[in-house]
């Protein structure tokens, strides 16, 4: 598998690490409650077909990235910096 | 008073290694600064370099050279000044920046010869043959975190000092084998 | 002798000597293995899997499922190799496997006389009961009979290399369709990879007698591989097999770099297992003809019939004298020409369509079928059934079946594609699109002439290369055969015997038959109950056959009944391969730290903590058990002066305007309030609540702090800070870089700490400028360094930082002066028993399952900001009496021994799970108490200080009742850490 990290281009998948699903962006605020934090941490679609995660270019540049992959194909469908989609 | 006689990250590993096509010697230590500009003080960084240095802040992938000195990208964020002392990088960049020393955290080596290309693929899963002169790449060296820049005369390749033994090791086996297989029928 | 006079690809100049089961023979440069034996007339090389029953070489390609043998002796020796591939060399070493004593007598031939029993599914029948013998008796005896070869058992000495390609187009396969690919991408001027999987370039084209551009296509193979190899963006890659394809283009391939050596040279790797990235593919693999099943078909001197004109066109080897070809389409018809053209007598034709325009080789049997064969060790006549009905025996020793040709699918199905079946080939065709970026051409696309193959390498490569924006112009396809393929399918003789699909797993008609009736209906279960397609080739070609016969016996059509899944890797990779150089001590990069060649001429033993290899203790004269050394390195600690490398602990620095809000986020007490010239410990929190490192973090400037890691959680912290700095608070303005490998780091720990770095410091230091838990620049022998006054031992102690190309030389110095002063090195076991006797954790306690509650520091986690794992740290369950919590322990009887790992139990309680209160942790022997203490997570611990528990371990036996005491065990005021 390769992913292109927008700041190094396409790259092998071993330079990456997987760290789950995008939600992890998305942090509650501090006064959301052990709720909003349970779903934050817990609570995961399991989706067949598009999905946006998480892979951290490690081994690479070190960015965070935020990558829309199908499950079923394993396509890629678009890669961004993480601290730039939010 | 202390004698702190310093050692070099490579010292007693066997370098140079000289196999004719492919040769490997270490590179000696210079002042490496890694600089890591704030999102609002890029601009300004990159105008005390031009000022200072005539050099600015290079594009992914890229170094940017004067005389000896280069900046190097090294990270999303971070490139290395080589060359000028942490103290003067420091002092110019001051508050436009965070400046770290890093001399001393990284093994240097260069790889020179028509088969170093040969050598690098058996090491790394970036494509050698596509980087021209002066571009650099972090990727993953047998295992270890690396940073290679190409030469006119091959490859500079760092890793982490810790690593220094293992980064030598792999790449003198590949070496061997690249020079090995070199007169197979 | 069957070796053809002047002919084919073999330098008879080059004579080459190898054995067989110990016979010295001879052959040729350019042979195989099996067409070095064909030519000595070894017709008898295999005993079959399951049945014993004698067998030869069928096919001159990797499908081969009878020739396995073993090459080489010793340590090195291959096992189940296809002599197919196996290329000659001088000195080869084969041995014939699973037969005994020998070929030609076989004891274990008993079970084919006991086939009727040994019928599919029989040992799951047979051996159901009694229970304990399946393991104890039957496994191994099944196992003993049939059988593979055997590996050595011993480590292999020779190399594996892995290694890394990259091209515009990967072009898999060398025949007519890849030589045009590669010639059209090549002159285009893109980057191409040519990946064959012979020794030798051109696929089918050096084994036919066809005409290509007006010579000969054999000729016409070498002058466009000649073009090629001259071509400096071209890589022409023999003896590699394309081996799998996986996402993103990216494909495995091996690479017998010296298969065809006894010896590679010094250094040189045996196999490289290639990961080759490519923007685009074309698969030119070809395609792997099938056999018919008739009664008896498994005999030495039954091959394929494109195996057999292998064996005449280009090994120059006629495997028989006399000939019977039998087809089901004009392909076969070609091997009777090529037959007589070289001398052998065409006994007679027989073609299974009744219309069939036979030429004049021997006697035509249009419509024919063949019904029996016999010879015990190999072919010696073959019975013929006409389109009457009338039954002729004729003596033969070469029967040459086609059944057809099956495009190589394979690599097209490994990312779940299926192929589809096309009528007009009566063969599976790859599914367009199955591997994005690849698309198959030739005959692996089910396009079977020489011209339309040629064309079809030509057009592929074109469209695939525009696809990545490269203009390829259009090459002119030279004049070739371009007859249609003409084939009625016919998959299996009607006629009493045994008749095989799969030689290689003796799977025969009836098998499918049985599967069939016992309801293993589904294509998937069929395979696993006859075993149909296993092993090393897959089912190359008995595939299809297996799949036209559970059709038949369904009355389904074939492409209804569908296909077992094909998965990487296409052919055998051996795994040392894929490890290449990485395997044994290279498993991993090492990492040394600055102390490392001191500790080695010191003669320490060490110990792995993640890839770092640290010193652990360092023995002295006279001392032969570590645990001697380590108590006396704690005594020397305690009493005087210890250096010890921390260097391996993670060092994080971190600047900018935003430097304290991320400090103050990613740990669950405050930062922000840190003095500048100040440490403080600081726990870090996982967002669910649950502990993930701890540290001590120094302040060195208003916006400047430097960060330790533990030396096991250092990746995963500075991981976990860019995710915060780059995923969670992009806006801040704050850079973490890791410094760990920069500066080298020593504790100096002891009562006599100061004393020795006040010899060594420029500028000595006291109480009142270096107070306990502060920081500050100092001068070494006029290098700057950092130093800290932290303890980790419980002593007043110190860790002094320099660049680390200082590292060497002030270790020496260090320990040269606390040598002088009664101290001294030491190792990981001393500082761990010091960090025991001060009740301080490390991973072992914080393993991922504490709370900060857990290990009493709950009130750590400061309400007054926000932090990772600050909310959920507050979820019911987190804390209070119910949760384990940790506690020292130490043995009633101070003369007992504690283990780590062992299980907490009340007095009198009984020793089950639901009785179990929590277990040690860390344990060992205080030389500074005189007897063992311990740190574990005990329920309600903390209320309990002064009871009794269990401490038994039912892993490697016995109990030690042991009191709940706090921590730290020794110095618990701190006047030691302090004074």
């Amino acid at each position: 598998m390769r992913i292109t990290c927008p700041i190094c281009g396409a790259r092998d998948l071993r330079e990456f690490t997987y760290r789950g699903d995008a939600i992890l962006l998305d942090r509650p605020s501090e006064d959301a409650g052990p709720e909003a934090f349970i779903d934050y941490v817990h609570l995961r679609d399991n989706p067949a077909g598009e999905h946006d995660e998480l892979w951290h270019h490690a081994m690479g540049c070190s960015a965070w990235l935020q990558v829309r992959r199908n499950t079923v194909s394993h396509e890629i469908l678009s890669v961004a910096l993480a601290r730039e989609v939010r | 008073m202390a004698d702190l006689t310093p050692t070099t990250p490579c010292a007693g590993l066997g370098l140079p290694l000289d196999l004719g096509d492919v040769i490997l010697v270490q590179v000696e230590p210079e002042s490496i600064t890694a600089i890591i500009p704030f999102p609002s003080t890029r601009a300004a960084a990159d105008a005390a370099l031009r000022e200072k240095w005539g050099l600015g802040l290079p594009a992914p992938g890229e170094t940017a050279k004067a005389g000896d000195d280069e900046i190097r990208w090294a990270g999303l964020d971070e490139v290395w000044f080589l060359g000028p002392g942490f103290r003067e990088v420091h002092d110019t960049l001051s508050g436009h920046a965070a400046i770290t020393d890093v001399s001393d955290g990284w093994a240097r080596l260069l790889l020179t010869g028509p088969a170093s290309a040969d050598v690098l693929r058996r090491l790394m899963p970036v494509d050698p043959s596509a980087l021209s002169p002066g571009q650099t790449v972090r990727t993953q060296l047998a295992h270890m975190m690396a940073s290679v820049t190409a030469r006119e005369s091959g490859f500079e390749v760092m890793a982490m000092r810790s690593f220094a033994g293992s980064l030598v090791h792999d790449i003198e086996a590949a070496m061997r084998s690249v020079i090995a297989q070199s007169s197979l029928e | 002798m069957p070796r053809l006079p002047e002919r084919g690809l073999i330098d008879r100049n080059r004579t080459l000597k190898f054995r067989f089961d110990g016979t010295q023979l001879t052959g040729h440069l350019g042979d195989t293995l099996a067409s070095a034996l064909l030519a000595n007339d070894v017709r008898l090389v295999a005993r079959s899997f399951k049945y014993h029953r004698p067998r030869g070489v069928v096919t001159a390609g990797s499908e081969e499922p009878n020739a396995l043998m073993q090459i080489g002796q010793g340590r090195a020796v291959s096992p189940n190799t296809r002599a197919t591939v196996q290329e000659l060399y001088n000195g080869l070493r084969a041995e014939s496997q699973n037969r005994y004593p020998s070929l030609a007598v076989d004891f274990l031939q008993v079970n084919d006389f006991l086939s009727s029993f040994l019928s599919a599914g029989f040992y799951y029948k047979t051996f159901m009961w009694p229970k304990a013998l399946w393991e104890k008796l039957y496994e191994p005896a099944i196992r003993k009979a049939a059988g593979l070869g055997a590996l050595s058992g011993k480590d292999a000495e020779e190399l594996f290399d892995t290694a890394y390609a990259h091209c515009d187009l990967l072009v898999i396969g060398s025949g007519p369709a890849g030589l045009m690919a590669a010639l059209t991408a090549g002159r285009a001027g893109a980057r191409v990879i040519l990946a064959e999987e012979d020794f030798v370039f051109g696929g089918r084209l050096v084994s036919e007698r066809l005409e290509v551009d007006g010579q000969s296509c054999a000729e016409w193979a070498a002058w466009a591989v000649a073009e090629l190899d001259a071509l400096p963006n071209v890589a022409l890659m023999r003896r590699t097999t394309v081996t799998g394809a996986y996402d993103g283009g990216t494909f495995g391939a091996l690479e017998r770099v010296a298969d065809h050596m006894a010896t590679p040279p010094e250094f040189c790797p045996r196999n490289t297992f290639w990961r080759i990235a490519a923007k685009r593919t074309v698969l030119a693999g070809g395609a792997i003809e099938r056999g018919i099943a008739f009664p008896w078909n498994d005999r030495p001197g039954v091959m394929t019939a494109g195996a057999v004109r292998s064996y005449l066109n280009r090994f120059a080897v006629c495997p028989g004298k006399d000939a019977v070809v039998f087809t089901n389409n004009d392909d076969g018809l070609r091997t009777a020409q090529d037959l007589e053209d070289a001398g052998a007598v065409v006994r007679a034709v027989v073609d299974t369509r009744p219309d069939a325009q036979i030429g004049t080789w021997g006697r035509a049997f249009p419509g024919g079928q063949i019904v029996s064969t016999s010879g015990h060790l190999g072919l010696t006549s073959v019975t013929i059934r006409d389109l009457n009905g009338v039954e002729t025996t004729m003596p033969a020793d070469l029967l040459a079946v086609s059944g057809g040709w099956n495009p190589s699918v394979h690599l097209t199905c490994h990312m779940n594609g299926r192929p589809v079946w096309d009528a007009d080939i009566s063969a599976f065709v790859p599914k367009v699109g199955a591997v994005p970026g690849l698309t198959s051409a030739g005959a692996a696309a089910g396009r079977f002439s020489t011209h339309a193959a040629l064309a079809d390498g030509a057009e592929a490569a074109i469209a695939q290369l525009a696809d990545i924006g490269i203009s390829a112009s259009p090459v002119e396809v030279p004049d070739a055969e371009d007859a249609p393929v003409a084939i009625t399918p016919f998959w299996h003789v009607d006629a009493p015997g045994r008749a095989w699909l799969d030689l290689q797993n003796d799977v025969t008609t009836k098998d499918i038959a049985l599967a069939h009736q016992e309801n293993f209906r589904s294509v998937e279960h069929m395979k696993r109950y006859t075993t149909l397609g296993m092993a090393t080739d897959q089912g190359k070609m008995s595939n299809v056959g297996g799949l036209a016969i559970m059709a038949e016996l369904s009355g389904r059509e074939i492409p209804e009944v569908g296909t077992t899944t094909f998965r990487p890797p296409y052919s055998p990779v051996p795994i040392a391969a894929m490890a290449g150089r990485h395997g044994r001590d290279q498993f991993q990069p090492h990492r040394h730290p600055p102390s490392h060649a001191l500790s080695l001429e010191r003669g320490a033993s060490f110990v792995e903590a993640g890839l770092w290899h640290r010193a652990a203790w360092y023995p002295q004269p006279g001392e032969t058990r570590w645990r001697q050394s380590c108590d006396r390195e704690v005594a020397m600690v305690r009493n005087a002066v210890g250096i010890c490398d921390v260097t391996t602990l993670g060092k994080i620095d971190i600047q900018g305007p935003d430097s304290a809000e991320l400090l103050d986020f990613v740990y669950a007490n405050a930062f922000s309030t840190l003095k500048v010239g100040r440490v403080r410990y600081g726990l870090m929190l996982r967002e669910d609540g649950f502990v993930m490192d701890d540290g001590t973090t120094a302040r060195l400037g208003p916006t400047h702090y430097v960060m330790t890691t533990t030396t096991a959680a250092a990746g995963q912290v500075m991981a976990h800070l860019e995710f915060v700095r780059q995923c969670l608070r992009p806006g801040w303005e704050v850079s973490v870089t890791s410094v760990t490998d920069q500066w080298a780091q020593f504790a100096v720990a002891g009562p006599a700490s100061r004393e020795v770095l006040n010899k060594l410091l420029d500028v000595p230091i006291d109480d009142a400028s270096m107070p306990y838990m502060s920081c500050g620049p100092v001068r070494i022998g006029g290098v700057d360094g950092r130093l800290f006054r932290i303890s980790f031992s419980g002593e007043h102690a110190y860790e002094l930082a320099v660049p680390a190309r200082h590292g060497d030389a002030l270790v020496r110095e260090l320990t040269s002066q606390a040598e002088a002063r009664g101290g001294g090195l030491y190792g990981m076991e001393a500082l761990n028993v010091m960090r025991i006797e001060k009740g301080f954790i490390t991973h072992a306690e914080i393993h991922g399952r504490t709370t900060a509650d857990d290990i009493g520091m709950g009130r750590m986690v400061s309400a007054k900001k926000d932090a990772v794992g600050k909310v959920l740290s507050t979820r019911p369950g987190l804390h209070g009496p119910e949760r384990q919590q940790l506690v020292g322990v130490r043995p009633v009887d101070p003369g007992e021994r504690l283990r780590s790992g062992g299980h907490f139990f009340d007095e009198g309680a009984d020793v089950k799970p639901s009785a179990d209160l929590g277990y040690a942790t860390s344990v060992c022997h205080s030389p500074t108490l005189g007897h063992d203490i311990g740190l574990g997570f005990l329920v309600n611990g903390r209320a309990r200080l002064g009871d009794r528990v269990r401490l038994v371990d039912k892993l490697r036996g016995g109990e030690v009742l042991c009191e709940v005491v706090p921590t730290p065990f020794v110095d618990p005021e701190g006047g030691r850490l302090r004074g």
